[in-house]
């Protein structure tokens, strides 16, 4: 029961702070015309 | 300019995600893998449903979110654009496939409507088991039902990318708060140790058997609305810069994340109120099991009718979220042949209201359409991963998957991964072959009037890929050029 609820809820927890982590430095805005 | 700031996009990166969670999550996840894993060994199916989780469903998002997000057209457009016009027919599959199960799925979302309203006024358990069913499914409510069904999603699509998302900014928060409290609920019942023993104790003997493995590569296809071109379809909305790897592994497990609170839920309740019937109960089929079985649980339980009222309101919003995803993809669909949207719309309710009939009032025309279009999913999985084989893997993962703005870059053993997904889908196909024919012989399998024969299958798959190629030329002719896809000479 550990195992696979650790690998699924645990892995999605990790996904999710990952995610916010990078998020957060993330330039968003759309690339100019410019930009290649 | 390019075409793709052009297209609205979503606000962030978080009501991308959720849009695309109400997508994937649908009553698959709450009545179909509470039973498919009871009746394949509990805690040994859920290991190979674990490890099909990293074989088959993300790598198959992956692909859409990255043809979606490159290409900025819905799945004709997107593999035309990727692998040449000439092509464009496996587009098409995939769009007519999604659009055949949306014609029978508003029907499913009407049962859950009806269901939902005969608990909040206390019409059901009712005096006698499935009565309320006997006389609802396949009767004239049905297709009232399935209008009202069909109408909210449509209305929702009509509002276009903003309308999506506040519909999934209500539906998704309430509905994984409503799944975490009924399965709170489900392991506080007496005896639900029991249930949770059944569904996390594994038989490692058990794992011998190919048709768990089989089972959990089934219940991973069908489920996390993988290789569907729903996620290709909402991917269109992806903002430039956003990321397509962690968001694809965040779907994945988000998904499965629900479908193993929906295991609990159910499974701690059947083996709580009703541990002598749990074989009979799991067996009854999803129909069985939830119009059946489900009122029959929560009216034996305190505060039933509550818990009966939330059940089927989780059960709601999970198909008007799947439901709508559709409605948009077949808009899509019409839209990138240069149909006005709001024409377009109009056209799919039309055509899903009309098509959707059969369905509703006939149970063998429903089981019929649901067993021939799932297959027809195994089939659309395998288009994406030949397509992306066809383009070359490596290429692909190089230029649209580790684009700009991705999170994480991927290595090679992503293009392991893709040919992995088509190896399990030949073998799926094949594995449903021979089982169809050894269950119900030649002559039986090969009537196309049986709903669950092969010959049925053969013969509509043959008449819309017979029509998807015919049509080809005029399909591959794109609405305009993708610069964004397209590579310099």
């Amino acid at each position: 029961m550990a195992l696979v609820c650790t690998y699924v809820w645990g892995g999605l927890l990790l996904l999710v702070r990952f995610a916010m982590r990078k998020e957060r430095t993330k330039d968003v805005t759309p690339p100019g015309p410019w930009e290649p | 300019m390019r075409a793709s700031e052009r297209a609205p996009a979503f606000t962030s990166r978080w009501m991308m995600l959720l849009v695309m969670l109400g997508m994937a999550v649908g009553t698959g996840n709450i009545w179909r893998f509470p039973r498919i894993a009871a009746t394949n060994g509990g805690g040994t199916f859920l290991i190979p449903w674990a490890v099909f989780l990293l074989s088959w469903s993300v790598p198959l998002l992956l692909i859409e979110f990255a043809m979606g997000k490159a290409a900025r057209r819905g799945p004709v457009g997107a593999f035309a654009t990727l692998i040449g016009e000439r092509w464009a027919w496996m587009g098409a599959w995939v769009v007519l496939c999604a659009t055949f199960i949306m014609f029978y799925y508003s029907v499913v979302a009407g049962w859950c409507l009806r269901y939902l309203a005969a608990a909040a006024t206390g019409e059901l358990p009712g005096g006698e088991p499935g009565a309320l069913w006997e006389s609802y499914a396949g009767s004239g409510w049905a297709v009232l039902t399935m209008a009202v069904s069909l109408g909210i999603a449509v209305w929702v699509v009509a509002g276009g990318v903003r309308g999506i998302e506040r519909a999934a900014r209500v539906m998704m928060p309430t509905l994984l708060i409503l799944v975490v409290v009924l399965a709170i609920r489900a392991v506080t019942l007496p005896g639900a140790e029991r249930g949770l023993a059944f569904l996390f104790t594994p038989d490692l003997a058990g794992l011998g058997n190919s048709r768990v493995w089989l089972e959990a590569l089934t219940q991973n296809a069908w489920d996390t609305g993988a290789g569907w071109g729903l996620a290709l379809t909402y991917a269109i909305y992806m903002r430039v810069r956003e990321d397509t790897t962690v968001n694809a592994f965040v779907l994945g497990f988000g998904n499965n994340s629900v479908s193993l609170l929906a295991g609990i839920m159910v499974l701690c309740t059947v083996f709580s109120i009703r541990p002598d019937a749990a074989s009979e109960i799991v067996g009854a089929g999803n129909t069985g099991l939830t119009f059946i079985w489900v009122p029959q649980l929560f009216a034996a339980m305190p505060a039933g009718r509550l818990f009966m009222t939330l059940f089927f309101l989780a059960l709601l919003f999970a198909a008007l979220t799947s439901l709508i995803s559709m409605v948009e993809l077949a808009t899509r669909a019409l839209v990138d042949r240069g149909i006005a949207r709001g024409k377009a719309i109009a056209w799919v309710a039309a055509a899903g209201f009309v098509m959707g009939i059969p369905s509703a009032l006939w149970m063998g025309f429903f089981e019929n359409q649901d067993n021939v279009w799932g297959v027809g999913l195994l089939v659309s999985g395998l288009f994406f991963a030949i397509a992306v084989l066809r383009y070359g893997v490596d290429r692909f993962r190089q230029r649209f998957v580790n684009s700009a703005g991705s999170d994480v870059a991927i290595g090679r053993w992503w293009n392991a991964a893709v040919w992995l997904v088509t190896v399990e889908a030949v073998v799926l196909l094949a594995w449903w072959f021979s089982q169809t024919l050894s269950e119900q012989g030649w002559a039986a399998s090969l009537d196309p009037f049986v709903p669950w024969s092969l010959g049925t299958v053969v013969l509509q798959f043959a008449v819309v890929l017979g029509l998807c190629i015919a049509f080809n030329r005029r399909l591959g002719r794109l609405a305009g050029p993708v610069e964004a896809v397209r590579e310099e000479p």
